[in-house]
């Protein structure tokens, strides 16, 4: 991997060109590891280690891992969907597909975390069928429900509270993404893969 | 069982410590005080060394009755406050008998103020931290809210020789000097900053623009994000908005496609698909936490190696600090 790196604050780098999950060897100094799509941030303890020791171990580590199957170390999760949500019949419409046919495409992929952010537990998925690839709603809704299973901008995720948003909502899952009470908070963490099974409205997803 | 009543929460009023480390991966932000100097001054000035959780107010402060002697510390802006009637002084450790009320009013400058106890508040670690985390379903601080009227907060037991020395230090009425505290009075703040992460997106022209005049704070600034009005930071048409979603720090100068400066805040999103054109650098947050909407803020470069030697300075005058403290007693 050919990496660019800079600085994202005193604590932290930003590594580029490559993509590594949570998973470095420890060493003094290091926070954590946060990783997203083509890139991924080092945070560290400026009381301990130097931005420069940092670059040299994670560059280190990186090349031992060229040729690792770091990816198919991702457990795999079942997501149950109700395939019910507000813009579902919108966005068959809107791609010439009936509403079948967009929940076959959807849940018929295994998806890869690619990140999780913008709020707590929320994963963007990798690997949406292109057919599925649609721009943001034009006007973002100023409450997602908990639940939601939206797709924009080629991707798809799932909003583990009620915030706003501007992704289309074509189901929902009981799913507790989130649980600070956890032992792992999130349910989902880079490099997981995601499968959705649809259930149906009355006593599937609701548990 | 020493308790801390609230008669009156202030405007919002929160439980924060040093903030959560390690969970940004998770999507979970580090929170904690949004001004870490005052916040760090306030326990060191009561002897809390291992970042003890104090409560973090805005503009209007809360009304605290507390059931045992303890001794306090108020930091932060220049805000109204008194025990029992009588001034109480800011930047120094003071001695609150039982039944004690301190009442804490208007900023009369900056914008949060901040009260640490010698032992701490009480309340539950979620994710190794006490800072309330209001978002998605909150939690933390207390439930995840602002304190309100009626609320009881608990204290750490603090050990009787603890106290003792807290009392001594109180007595000794050594406060932190205007002089060793960031310049947060001034009309004009100045915010040093070094290259962010995506810099080189924006043209020199750009650049010389974000430092050339101040930005003025808005009103929708909050612990999130530290909204910003003013000159408009254009990129190349053809760049801007295709930006893959990075990780993101605080202290982050975020551009979205209007133009208007944001920089990531204490609660901010730990990932971003805005370009940055700067870094806050760590030692000036503080002022801007202190900024109040409507106040002018004048940013000013710095090289990255300038910002790393502030940050080891201010580690130093903070171990020096608590030496002191400890000498005291």
């Amino acid at each position: 991997m050919k990496m660019e790196v800079v600085r994202l604050s005193e604590n932290a780098m930003l590594f580029r060109g490559g993509r590594i999950l949570n998973r470095l060897r420890p060493f003094p100094g290091l926070i954590e590891v946060v990783p997203a799509y083509d890139s991924f941030a080092v945070f560290f303890d400026l009381a301990v280690c130097t931005a420069d020791q940092v670059k040299e171990e994670v560059a280190l580590q990186v090349a031992e891992m060229v040729g690792e199957r770091s990816l198919e170390e991702g457990k795999i999760v079942d997501i149950e969907v109700v395939y019910d949500g507000p813009d579902l019949t919108e966005v068959a419409q809107l791609i010439g597909l009936t509403v079948e046919e967009v929940i076959a495409l959807h849940s018929g992929q295994v998806y890869e975390v690619v990140t999780v952010g913008f709020v707590p537990g929320f994963p963007f998925l990798r690997g949406l069928p292109e057919r599925l690839a649609i721009p943001r709603r034009a006007e973002p809704r100023k409450v997602v429900p908990a639940g939601s299973v939206g797709i924009a901008g080629g991707q798809t995720g799932i909003y583990p509270s009620a915030t706003p948003g501007g992704w289309h909502l074509i189901g929902r899952t009981d799913a507790r993404l989130y649980d600070a009470g956890r032992e792992a908070p999130s349910l989902l963490v880079a490099g997981d893969r995601v499968r959705f099974v649809p259930v149906a409205a009355v006593g599937g997803a609701r548990r | 069982m020493n308790e801390v009543k609230v008669e009156r929460g202030g405007l919002w009023t929160s439980v924060q410590d040093g903030g959560r480390a390690g969970w940004r991966h998770s999507g979970m932000p580090g929170s904690g005080a949004m001004d870490m100097f005052a916040y760090r001054a306030a326990n060191a000035m009561v002897g809390n060394v291992r970042g003890e959780a104090a409560l973090e107010f805005t503009m209007d402060g809360p009304t605290l009755v507390f059931a045992e002697a303890s001794v306090i510390c108020v930091s932060g802006g220049d805000f109204i406050a008194s025990l029992d009637d009588v001034v109480l002084p800011l930047w120094r450790p003071v001695y609150v008998p039982a039944g004690g009320r301190v009442r804490i009013g208007a900023a009369r400058s900056g914008y949060r103020g901040y009260l640490a106890v010698a032992g701490g508040f009480d309340v539950p670690a979620v994710l190794g931290s006490r800072s309330m985390y209001p978002h998605a379903h909150g939690f933390a601080g207390l439930a995840g809210r602002a304190l309100a009227a009626g609320d009881a907060l608990l204290l750490n037991p603090l050990a009787p020789e603890a106290h003792r020395l807290a009392v001594a230090a109180a007595a000794a009425k050594y406060g932190l000097a205007a002089s060793m505290r960031p310049d947060y009075g001034a009309r004009v703040k100045r915010v040093r900053c070094f290259a962010g992460a995506e810099h080189t997106r924006f043209a020199p022209g750009v650049r010389e623009q974000f430092a050339a005049a101040p930005y003025v704070l808005s009103a929708q600034s909050d612990r999130m994000g530290l909204r910003l009005a003013g000159a408009s930071l254009v990129q190349p048409s053809a760049e801007a908005g295709s930006m893959p979603s990075a990780p993101a720090a605080v202290g982050n100068v975020q551009v979205p496609p209007n133009g208007q400066p944001i920089v990531l805040a204490a609660d901010g999103q730990t990932i971003g698909g805005y370009p940055r054109i700067a870094q806050v650098a760590a030692v000036d947050m503080p002022i801007l936490a202190q900024a109040r909407p409507g106040d002018a803020i004048h940013f000013e470069w710095i090289t990255v190696e300038h910002a790393e030697q502030l940050w080891h300075d201010r580690e130093r005058d903070f171990q020096q600090l608590n030496l002191t403290m400890k000498t005291l007693r």
